[in-house]
């Protein structure tokens, strides 16, 4: 015994006198204490398990199931977000209504109404010149083995092959050609397809062939002209700029009959007077034309077909002239670059935004859009269209912090679990 | 009797038992009555909390004793005690002299000049006497932390009381 150890037992000789404890407080402290901890734990648990829910399971469910036993109503609304899938599957049979159609680099997907993307084809071919019928049910590509014209009905999954199709790169064995360099389009009742095709024999490429999608008809349509889209069902706009200040516009029924010319004078001269085939874009619903300028400028013409004048013109940069203008509702867009990525872009003044932002990485040339879709309402998102990185990986970012919870959860159980200090000579 | 009422019933008891032995060393760390009560009573209520566990592995005493000298060293520090108590009515005895009672407020005010750890280990390493290995375990420290706040520490006590540790020496310690 030492003689500090005998100092300090002196000090505390009285203390016990005047310390004065109370053990049923301590063990009713101690229970409370532990149910508290207990609950912690329970709700750390649960959220854990909540954030891996609303990480991985919520984008899921909230993804509208395949419509094959639907109403038969089409899409009614675009994505206003596409970004990078964990998995992009095939495209299933039945997926049901569909909003776009997105090229990345050599390969096509389909995306729904939610962003959510399927892979229509993973060869490296481009070629596939696919078009998407208005109401998002209907898709049509052209199929590379065999050369086959493909009809797919999204929501009933039942598909119509049409052989004999061939491209001008190809051997002349079939009975059409097939130009994938030119858009494609719907009746605004979405029974017909006008493709860009023409017969081999004669390679007369001022032909049209319309595609009855019910049954696989075809019928031949002889029209000069670009084509802006269809007046009404059984006609269509064909337009020519013979003046730098005059557009022309041709009305022509499935027969190739001219119907109604109608010459429509330019408020400010078109700098290039060859509008070719992403040129102009007609919508039967305001009964407008949309040209736009494929010169320097990038001018946006709205020109009433009823009023003979040009009601509006807009400048609009980084346009992409390879992809068609169109029509999002009685709106007119273009494409317009944001980065890599070559989206549709609102052009009126006021009212000029990006329809839809795609995260940089997908590279997305030309969307295709089913017409209801864009003239639906948008599929807003928690983040809107910003392009930052944390809006991108949320997901990821919510797994990680799951998964720093556990591991943090983990680490305190470890190191407040009990324990006995262990003496070495014990 | 139920299950639950024994546990109880144990941990009553062993507060009963050791609560004399606790509280001495409640004070040696705090050196407040009213400090060591309230040390006192968060570990307990923090043995409590795990005391089946506790039990289950043998003497609860040494797991106690690590939640005191922890909480003590980690926790309890924190806590400013806002009351300062002038007299210390525990540090006298009836019938003891004047110099006795002298001799432990000086040794009281320089134990409360040291730091927390530093008390720690003096408590453990000369009330309790502990090797220094044993302390190291007990405070979840390394043996050589233990050396070096045992130096320290009666270095400055020497200062503070040099008469009361005129003639210690720590070859005088286990």
């Amino acid at each position: 015994m030492n003689k500090l150890h005998e100092a300090l037992d002196d000090l505390t000789t009285y203390v016990p006198e005047h310390v004065q404890m109370d053990a049923g407080e301590a063990w009713r402290s101690g229970r409370r204490r532990r149910t508290r901890r207990h609950a912690g734990n329970v709700a750390a648990v649960v959220a854990v398990l909540a954030l891996l829910a609303g990480a991985v399971v919520l984008p899921r469910v909230v993804e509208p199931p395949p419509a094959g036993n639907g109403d038969g109503g089409g899409v009614t609304s675009y994505p206003t977000r596409i970004g990078h899938q964990w998995f992009v599957g095939d495209l299933p049979d039945r997926p049901g209504p569909v909003a776009a159609l997105i090229q990345r680099g050599p390969t096509w997907e389909v995306v729904s109404p939610t962003g959510h993307r399927w892979m229509l084809i993973e060869e490296d071919d481009a070629d596939l010149s696919p078009a998407l019928s208005p109401d998002g049910t209907t898709l049509v590509w052209l199929d590379r083995s065999p050369r086959e014209l493909v009809i797919h009905d999204l929501v009933t999954g039942e598909e119509i092959r049409l052989g004999g199709w061939r491209d001008p790169n190809e051997p002349i064995t079939g009975n059409y050609y097939l130009s994938t360099q030119h858009p494609h389009f719907w009746s605004p009742d979405g029974s017909k397809l006008l493709l860009a095709a023409s017969p081999v024999v004669g390679h007369d490429f001022e032909g049209r062939v319309v595609v009855d999608v019910a049954t696989g008809a075809l019928t031949e349509v002889p029209v000069e002209y670009w084509i802006a889209g269809w007046y009404d069902d059984d006609s269509l706009v064909s337009v020519r700029v013979p003046r730098n200040d005059l557009v022309r516009v041709k009305l022509v029924g499935l027969d190739g009959r001219v119907e109604r010319e109608v010459d429509l004078r330019l408020a400010r001269r078109i700098s290039n007077a060859f509008l070719g085939q992403w040129g102009a874009a007609y919508s039967p619903e305001t009964d407008e034309l949309l040209v736009v300028d494929r010169g320097r400028r990038s001018g946006v013409h709205r020109l009433p077909l009823t009023a003979g004048t040009e009601a509006r013109s807009f400048d609009v940069e980084a346009v992409d002239e390879t992809c068609a203008p169109g029509w999002a509702g009685d709106e007119p867009y273009v494409t317009r670059y944001q980065g890599s990525n070559a989206l549709p872009y609102l052009v009126d003044p006021g009212a000029e935004r990006f329809l839809v932002t795609v995260e940089q990485q997908l590279e997305s040339r030309c969307l295709i859009w089913a017409a209801d879709a864009l003239g639906g309402s948008p599929n807003e998102s928690l983040f809107g269209t910003s392009n930052a990185w944390w809006a991108w990986y949320w997901r990821e970012l919510l797994i990680g912090a799951a998964l720093a919870i556990a591991f943090g959860t983990a680490v305190l159980w470890w190191r407040r679990r009990p324990r006995e200090p262990k003496y070495a000579d014990e | 009797m139920e299950k639950g009422e024994e546990v109880t019933v144990d941990f009553e008891t062993f507060v009963h038992a050791r609560s004399a032995a606790l509280a001495r060393t409640a004070y040696l760390l705090t050196g407040d009555v009213h400090a060591a009560e309230d040390l006192l009573q968060e570990t307990l209520a923090r043995s409590a909390e795990r005391w089946s566990k506790i039990i289950r592995g043998g003497d609860p005493e040494p797991y106690v004793r690590r939640v005191l000298y922890t909480r003590a060293v980690d926790g309890f520090r924190r806590r400013r005690l806002v009351e300062v108590h002038t007299e210390h009515p525990e540090l006298a005895g009836p019938g003891d002299e004047a110099d006795a009672h002298a001799s432990r407020l000086v040794l009281r005010e320089a134990l409360m000049r040291l730091t927390p750890r530093q008390r720690a280990v003096l408590v453990v390493r000369f009330f309790e006497d502990r090797s220094e290995v044993e302390t190291a375990a007990l405070l979840g420290c390394s043996v050589s932390t233990v050396k070096s706040q045992t130096r320290h520490a009666l270095g400055r006590l020497r200062e503070l009381a040099p008469d009361l540790l005129a003639d210690f020496s720590p070859v005088e310690a286990p």
